[in-house]
């Protein structure tokens, strides 16, 4: 067995062990957490609401995360956004728009708006053309001019970029902008982060989408996810620091 | 709790089909039975996410012959669409030369067109971002973009800038990427945990 391979059994073994204590933990109220302030998830809530009074759709997207490849987990978490975001918005005169660039993400993401309408019993509202497949190109810059003319011909109150995007983003934040539509983005690529961080409205920066249901519906699954992505990241350091001071002591 | 059966039964088989994954592709050179099983179920991923690109079409088709029968805001974009889609596969059943001309004359040119206009959205960006509000996090930022652009120019008196540029780039940027890049994947290993043992939403409504 190779190094790498004990190492990712031993991660995965830690990481399960942790979900389960700490889930268990939280359910029973033994465990007090304090969440610290995400101006993003803040925000979220006084959209869904702008949307709903105006009878404007919201715009949820997925980007070109997919299943089946690295981006998965992330797929399946922004869907999570898009379901908290569908729940909430559900009672509105205009139901949310949810795009996507990746093929393998239309039946999760036409699942997870049945399911949120299911949830508030408005199962007849939903619509399976609420979710548009955007085809995206080599550099997913036809999906970002697609969106962008969409914000205007939909009359989009807000849009919410979860998944993932390169520079492009800065097109889609531009029509937001020409628009004076709000946006909330995330991207889990560098230079999409660079672009949310200085041109939305509100970022999500590195692991903070993986907090959504944490900060928008507090379950005691969520809650204990990120209790367990706060130790382990603390392991980390702690490795971290002590790698470099044994290298530090070894004269490297 | 009411638990469907159709419900127990998907989490029970993801579950497995999961474990049985991550065991094969984890112990697969000592196990050959897990290994067999993890590439079928790879294999299996490979064709339904390759099939999903009908799925794709169909509701690319639906979405836009909708909007043209309702005659909403932007119709006529969607229209366009409908035909060139019909155009293209036409074209692609009679001549496929054709088709690849059109797809290198059109998509390319458009996607060329839309990257040089991605730099003037990134400028102006930065520019409505100081207009908007000044905090010392938004001067850090363009100053750091200045840098960045000024030590990439090719001048000869700007050497000590691009000593700067290559010095920010090689250590604060690079060790905030990794560390962003490292709370991405902690949180990925963590959330696909989650999936793994049933406790995602999808399995429990």
């Amino acid at each position: 067995m190779e190094a790498n391979q004990i190492f990712a059994s031993l991660i995965i073994a830690l990481t399960l062990i942790l979900v389960l204590i700490t889930t268990n933990f939280v359910r029973r109220g033994r465990l007090n957490v304090i969440l610290r302030r995400i101006p993003a998830y803040e925000r979220i809530p006084s959209l869904v609401g702008l949307s709903i009074e105006s009878s404007r759709p919201l715009h949820i997207s997925l980007g070109s995360a997919g299943i089946g490849d690295e981006s998965t987990i992330l797929a399946i978490t922004s869907a999570e956004l898009a379901y908290q975001v569908t729940n909430r918005a559900a009672i509105g005169d205009a139901p949310p728009i949810l795009t996507l660039s990746n093929t393998s993400a239309i039946p999760l993401g036409q699942d997870t708006l049945r399911r949120a309408y299911n949830q508030r019993g408005l199962s007849e509202r939903y619509s399976t053309t609420n979710v548009r497949w955007y085809p995206n190109g080599p550099r997913s810059l036809v999906f970002a001019a697609v969106v962008s003319t969409m914000i205007k011909d939909d009359k989009v109150a807000a849009s919410i970029m979860g998944g993932s995007y390169g520079a492009e983003l800065a097109l889609i934040t531009d029509a937001s902008k020409r628009s004076d539509v709000p946006i909330v983005a995330y991207s889990n690529q560098l230079e999409g982060q660079a672009v949310a961080y200085a041109l939305a409205d509100e970022a999500l920066i590195g692991e903070e989408i993986f907090a959504v249901g944490t900060y928008l519906e507090g379950g005691s699954v969520q809650v204990s996810e990120s209790i367990v992505i706060d130790v382990l990241r603390w392991l980390l350091i702690i490795v971290m620091i002590i790698g470099f001071v044994a290298g530090f002591l070894n004269g490297r | 709790m009411r638990l469907k059966f159709s419900s127990a039964l998907a989490t029970a088989i993801t579950i497995s089909v999961g474990f049985l994954t991550v065991i094969g592709l984890l112990l697969g050179d000592r196990f050959a039975l897990f290994e067999g099983f993890a590439g079928v179920f790879l294999q299996l991923t490979t064709i339904t996410i390759a099939l999903t690109i009908i799925i794709g079409i169909i509701n690319l088709l639906s979405v836009h012959v909708t909007r043209v029968g309702r005659r909403k805001s932007g119709a006529i974009y969607s229209l366009v669409l409908v035909v060139s889609f019909t155009g293209v596969i036409v074209s692609y059943a009679v001549d496929r030369d054709t088709s690849m001309m059109l797809l290198e004359t059109v998509q390319i040119s458009v996607e060329s067109a839309l990257a040089g206009l991605l730099f003037f959205a990134l400028v102006y960006g930065a520019y409505r971002m100081m207009r908007h509000h000044v905090s010392g996090w938004n001067l850090l930022f363009i100053s750091a973009v200045l840098l960045v652009l000024l030590g990439s120019l090719p001048l000869s008196q700007l050497e000590p800038i691009t000593e700067v540029r290559d010095w920010v780039l090689s250590i604060p940027v690079n060790a905030g990427a990794r560390g962003l890049l490292m709370g991405v994947a902690l949180a990925t290993v963590v959330a696909g945990m989650r999936v793994l043992i049933g406790q995602d939403r999808s399995y429990r409504e």
